[in-house]
């Protein structure tokens, strides 16, 4: 894969380094970390675990700001993030998505995920480990996370205790 | 490219790649690409949402991904 970067290359790897640039506390989760751990498929949105409190939130804004030159980034609130709306979706005016997660049902905060900092070509991502991912998608009800985690355990390994 | 024949799909190498390489960022885009050029005609609903859950969050995406 050579070439120039695309337009959606050129945007993620502009938000990452925002994202490490502001020391905001994440880490890339769903389908994105599948495709960064080697095992693509298409998907949406860039979804991005955070850290719940105020500061982290005010971080994580400060960092798509910087990328987007878009108000309703304003409309984030660390209120709802750490309160009754742990889910948030910024949708920019053109290109791919983002869901803003910080807890996933009762069993996943920030605290519990297990996370690695790799390096692309220059670019510092932090992600969930393949394993934790697998935790996170093999006992849910959606589908596609049911296929994730069986692809998961047969490239990685993975079995039931 | 020559022609392989394999007896099942279970026989077919799998399309993976290595964990470690560091195009893997390069193909994500593309697969964020590839997405919305199969729904390029789902309206879109650009700003702030926020959900109780990310399963209401994906409920609320009519696309063939999510339901």
């Amino acid at each position: 894969m050579n070439g120039s970067p695309s337009p959606d290359e050129e945007r993620l790897r502009a938000v990452f380094r925002a994202l490490g640039d502001q020391r905001v506390e994440y880490a890339v989760f769903g389908a994105a970390a599948l495709g960064l751990h080697g095992l693509a498929r298409a998907t949406a949105d860039l979804d991005l675990f955070i850290k719940a409190n105020q500061e982290n939130v005010e971080r994580l804004k400060r960092a798509l700001r910087s990328v987007f030159s878009d108000p309703t980034i304003d409309e984030i609130s660390a209120e709802d993030l750490c309160g009754g709306y742990p889910a948030v979706r910024y949708l920019p005016s053109d290109g791919f998505g983002f869901d803003v997660l910080t807890r996933l049902g009762t069993a996943f905060r920030y605290e519990d995920l297990e996370i690695e900092e790799r390096d692309f070509e220059g670019v510092p991502v932090r992600l969930v480990t393949p394993r934790r991912l697998w935790m996170m998608k093999k006992d849910t009800a959606h589908p596609s996370d049911r296929i994730d985690a069986q692809v998961l355990a047969e490239r990685f390994g993975f079995r039931e205790k | 490219m020559p022609v392989t024949r394999y007896r099942s799909v279970e026989e077919m190498p799998r399309p993976w790649r290595e964990a470690s390489d560091p195009q893997n960022l390069r193909l994500v885009a593309r697969m964020l690409a590839f997405y919305r050029s199969l729904t390029g005609r789902t309206p879109r609903q650009a700003g702030i949402q926020r959900f109780r859950s990310l399963e209401e969050a994906n409920a609320s995406q009519s696309d063939p991904y999510r339901r």
